[in-house]
């Protein structure tokens, strides 16, 4: 059996980027992963939203599925990128990954590219407060962001929320044009942003991983506004594209169809016990070390195993998110936009007191291709009315998303626990009850967001709150501790207990930010990986 | 079309065409109700839950769903009634055929007094909805 330098577990973003930063080194590395894709290859459109709608006739594949199951019906639970031609990054989820929770509805992924296969491509940086309370290393994370963007491809505008949104990263091509919505939003912030800024309300562009110009064979953003269903021209970043781009070099290994179960160290070298996900068979790898990058859940998973740790309780962070639909009246009844930009399009942060650390924050999104029978049902009223008032508020409809950073507490955990029913012998249970005083918070900033909403001329008309776990960040089931605590990291991404196991993922949070995490664990996974070469 | 579906066809094609009136105002394709009928025939429990007094009702009295769902949409969204109009909708959103009726359209300022009358019209529909809702459940 041959003994790797490296093997990484999981194609996620965390994944993607702790590979090449180790095959960019020179290091033999293997892949191993489960990675499904997608069955029907010949449904994905290359068309823009509006030719599609108007002529294809095969559309009710990629936008309601072959079956329905772009069809959601009851409150909503799991995020709008899961349409149904990126389903497949739940596939067989349920069998080989179970999860049992009455307070927490995570999306977890066994496909090529993880959860990073519906990303919202959002690239800000975390404050210099933000890193330390998180546990990263805040002397090497610049470097860090700037190593990633230069891989990935980052568009961004540094304008007066700048310094919340991309900090001191230099190394990004200019912004995707705003859609009409939003240039209105943007106009009218920049036109009164010396008042807006003394009250500490902060609107820019949203830094993406998009690229508007041609990029290392990848094309330049085409305003399809198709981007919740393909990845045309592949100008959003993908970790799958990463790690097709490894595949092609001779010190890298993709071993797909395979669930890493545990591990175990023999001298200096690493065991792992994989379960063959087509014969349900066990098998074992080895490397010289090894590095655990399948998201919070699922490294969680593997440690537990591999320690035995059985009924253990691990911490769980997640950001709690609310989604405000807003109007601003006087974009309505503009008609559809053939050209448009489907990804979050502005960041917002309230920040009165001028704090560095702890906000919540929000991105507005347009309305569109996501079709109306997604929403028909939240109105109120009959379909048949509701349909004719969607048409007409369509253009000046806006989705904010409120997120809220998360600290651990002793009822947030996940366990572990026997069962024989599962092929991998276990599934893990999840718990999340956010205390009181949380919960008054997230409302009251809401509240405030609504409010500063409003002088920018966006009305709330329903505020939804989603299930806990349904954002797709989660974090901290690991962390980072300077104690050598059992079921911790050393300050290198080290296992406690070990001595050639590294964790690269968001495991190693003790603190999450309300801003996206992918950005961060993506520098986070370099830094790691990093520390593994030496 | 499903194999699984043993009920006859032709009570989901006047489903079908019944929820596609009702609308958008339109007489749909057959595979529009192709469509419907797969869908709701892969349904978790769909024979069990086509005895729903609402939706039997309904498709009794076609004229009367404009008001059950507009009450339902207002205190039950999420019964089989308004599913089944929830799939038809999407199978009618979902095709080339009657894009017009779906993708947002070009507006004049005054469009705003026929959503006030739409408005209007719902509130209405929602009261004739109370007492109907009321008269379907004390059937049942």
């Amino acid at each position: 059996m041959k003994t790797y330098d490296y093997i990484v577990v999981g194609s996620g973003c965390s994944g993607a980027i702790s590979a090449q930063t180790l095959v960019e080194a020179g290091a033999e590395v293997a892949m191993l992963d489960v990675g499904f894709q997608r069955q029907e290859k010949n449904i994905l459109p290359s068309g823009d939203f509006i030719s599609l709608r108007k002529n294809d006739p095969d559309q009710y594949r990629y936008f309601i599925g072959e079956h329905g199951e772009g069809i959601n019906f009851g409150d909503v639970a799991k995020g709008a990128q899961v349409t149904p031609t990126r389903q497949y990054m739940t596939t067989r989820v349920n069998k080989y990954i179970p999860l049992n929770s009455q307070t927490f509805s995570p999306i977890e992924s066994l496909g090529y590219g993880g959860n990073g296969i519906g990303w919202g491509l959002q690239c800000w940086e975390y404050s210099p407060k933000d890193l330390l309370r998180t546990g990263l290393n805040v002397a090497r994370m610049p470097s860090a962001y700037e190593q990633v963007a230069k891989w990935i491809g980052i568009s961004a505008t540094y304008d007066y929320a700048g310094p919340y949104t991309l900090g001191k990263l230099q190394s990004y091509q200019k912004s995707a044009n705003a859609d009409l919505n939003h240039q209105h939003i943007y106009e009218k912030y920049n036109k009164h942003a010396v008042s807006f800024e003394k009250s500490g309300f902060y609107v820019g562009r949203t830094p993406l991983a998009l690229i508007t110009e041609d990029f290392n064979g990848r094309k330049a953003y085409n305003y399809h506004d198709m981007d919740f269903y393909t990845d045309q021209g592949r100008s959003a970043w993908r970790p799958w594209i990463a790690i097709d781009a490894l595949r092609e070099r001779s010190n890298f290994t993709y071993i797909g169809g395979h669930l890493v179960l545990r591990y175990y160290e023999k001298g200096d070298v690493v065991i792992v016990a994989a379960l063959n996900v087509m014969t349900d068979q066990e098998i074992t790898f080895k490397c010289h070390k090894l590095i655990l990058a399948s998201g919070a859940l699922g490294t969680a998973r593997i440690v537990l195993r591999s320690l035995g740790a059985r009924n253990a309780r691990v911490p769980i962070l997640s950001n709690p998110h609310t989604y405000l639909s807003c109007i601003q009246p006087s974009m309505l009844g503009k008609g559809a936009e053939s050209e448009k930009l489907g990804f979050g399009q502005l960041s917002y942060f309230l920040n009165p007191t001028k704090e560095d650390s702890g906000l919540s924050v929000a991105t507005s999104y347009s309305y569109q291709s996501l079709m109306l029978f997604r929403v028909i049902t939240q109105a109120p009223i009959d379909m048949a009315d509701a349909r004719t008032l969607l048409r007409y508020i369509i253009s000046g409809l806006i989705i904010i998303i409120v997120q809220h950073p998360d600290t651990s507490s002793e009822t947030k955990y996940l366990q572990l626990e026997t069962d024989k029913t599962s092929p991998t012998g276990d599934h893990l249970v999840a718990n999340y009850e956010p205390t009181e005083d949380e919960i008054k918070l997230w409302a009251r900033r809401e509240l405030d967001y609504m409010h500063a909403l409003r002088r920018l001329g966006l009305y709330t008309f329903k505020r939804l709150h989603t299930s806990h776990g349904s954002a797709v960040h989660y974090a901290g089931t690991i962390p980072f501790s300077n104690q050598g605590k059992k079921l911790s990291l050393d300050p290198n991404g080290k296992l406690s207990g070990t001595k050639h196991v590294y964790v690269s993922d968001s495991s190693s949070f003790k603190y999450l930010p309300a801003k996206g995490l992918t950005f961060t664990l993506m520098a986070n996974a370099h830094i790691i990986a990093t520390n593994a070469l030496s | 079309m499903s194999k699984a579906v043993s009920m006859d066809i032709s009570e989901f094609s006047e489903q079908a065409e019944i929820f596609s009136k009702y609308l958008i105002g339109k007489m749909p394709k057959e595979h529009h109700i192709e469509r419907y009928v797969d869908i709701i025939s892969a349904q978790e429990g769909f024979a069990s839950n086509a005895h729903d007094s609402f939706l039997i009702f309904a498709l009794k009295y076609p004229y009367t769903i404009p008001y059950l769902d507009a009450y339902l949409a207002f205190r039950h969204p999420y019964g089989e009634l308004r599913y089944r109009i929830l799939v038809m909708f999407a199978v009618l959103e979902g095709s080339p055929d009657f894009w017009q009726d779906f993708l947002p359209e070009k507006k004049s300022v005054l469009y705003i007094f026929r959503i006030v009358i739409i408005g209007m019209r719902a509130a209405i529909r929602l009261g004739i909805g109370m007492i109907l809702t009321r008269f379907v459940k004390s059937q049942s």
